[in-house]
């Protein structure tokens, strides 16, 4: 761990320089992280992938202004979010979801073996409305649900992304975690999933 | 904490800290305590419970550095046609400077003429050393604008018979008769019931 933060900082330094090289070894080390965030609140793999260019572009654009204020993690973490939040605003377009879901499930090759054509469709309907959920969020909810969720960052980490307190984070989590149950239920997901368990 | 904690609110709160594992010791064995009473809380953890595993199933990750690679060819492309290299980044630096300089420009500007406006009066005095009006119990209507100055004070006179100011100066701290006063009605009448 504490060889992986120096091999991460001198790759850091190295960028600053002017190495392409480095910066490609740099995101290499993040890009699961960044896309993971990225498709937490975009919730589409291809516009997950757009919004990963223009991460990467940023973070190359910026890096030069990073001086270590907070960990670099932190830093990517922040422009990733903000840039996945921008992207929702920006291209307000309705998906012909299931089609794209579909292909995106299927392409991704994660479930086509592993699950039944039943499990197939409920999977689909069930990402449909998990994304339709996450998108009626407002932007500071989107946040928070996906760092925490997604990520499994500490409240701590979460503020720090956020600038904003912990307590502001725990109250917010709370809020949204209601309102997707609220949200997911009124699709009749919700519950559906408690009547199978019984 | 929790003993302070207790309002709805902070138990909202309290229950995503518990359930995210985010509660110091004490705090959780409380919280847990708790649980076995009140289940509505434990109702809402169960569905915390749910949510989570619906965001993990249909969350998706890279499996392989296909992706990665594919997400890196555009970024090339696209860094190549902007001409962008590193070298660029520095004058970027300096525009990333510039540009938000640039857009204050105009409220700073804005704000430095209101700042002005409003403290005018004040710069003024000081450039005068002070203003202050006051009006005289007289038959007519006076104003008397008197300047206190450290070492002279400066009387601006109106009265309603005559169109134009009256100004001498007194010395600091003297008041004046009406007989001293200048004699001269074109520049320097004053009314009976004067300083």
């Amino acid at each position: 761990m504490g060889d992986n933060k120096v091999y991460v900082q001198t790759l850091v330094d190295r960028c600053k320089n002017g190495d392409f090289q480095a910066f490609h070894d740099l995101l290499e080390q993040y890009q699961s992280r960044i896309f993971s965030v990225c498709y937490g609140i975009v919730r589409n793999r291809e516009d997950a992938c757009d919004v990963m260019q223009e991460v990467f572009i940023k973070i190359y654009k910026s890096i030069r202004l990073f001086h270590g204020e907070s960990s670099l993690y932190v830093w990517i973490y922040r422009i990733a979010v903000n840039a996945s939040l921008d992207f929702l605003r920006k291209r307000k377009r309705k998906l012909k979801v299931k089609e794209k879901l579909a292909s995106d499930f299927l392409l991704s090759g994660k479930g086509y073996c592993a699950l039944s054509p039943e499990e197939h469709v409920v999977t689909l309907e069930l990402k449909e409305s998990i994304r339709k959920a996450i998108f009626k969020l407002a932007p500071k909810f989107k946040r928070v649900i996906v760092l925490r969720e997604i990520e499994g960052l500490s409240y701590q980490e979460i503020a720090k992304i956020c600038c904003c307190s912990v307590g502001t984070v725990m109250s917010r989590l709370f809020y949204a975690r209601k309102k997707l149950i609220a949200m997911l239920r009124k699709e009749a997901v919700f519950d559906r999933e408690d009547d199978e368990k019984k | 904490m929790i003993g302070k904690m207790m309002r709805k609110n902070d138990l909202c709160a309290l229950l995503c800290a518990y359930y995210d594992g985010q509660l110091e010791e004490e705090d959780a064995v409380i919280f847990s305590e708790h649980l076995q009473q009140c289940s509505a809380c434990l109702k809402k953890i169960g569905e915390f419970n749910t949510l989570s595993s619906f965001l993990k199933v249909t969350q998706e990750s890279v499996s392989d550095m296909t992706l990665f690679d594919t997400v890196w060819s555009r970024v090339e492309k696209k860094l190549v046609q902007e001409d962008l290299s590193f070298v660029d980044v520095g004058s970027n630096q300096q525009r990333t400077v510039l540009v938000p300089l640039r857009n204050m420009l105009m409220p700073l500007i804005a704000a430095s003429f209101i700042f002005f406006i409003l403290m005018r009066p004040m710069l003024v005095r000081d450039h005068k050393v002070g203003i202050e009006s006051i009006v005289l119990p007289v038959e007519e209507t006076v104003c008397v604008n008197k300047i206190s100055a450290h070492a002279r004070t400066v009387v601006l006179m109106r009265t309603q018979k005559q169109q134009w100011p009256v100004i001498w100066l007194l010395p600091h701290a003297e008041k004046r008769s009406n007989a001293d006063m200048p004699t001269d009605k074109g520049d320097n009448y004053l009314d009976e019931g004067g300083v």
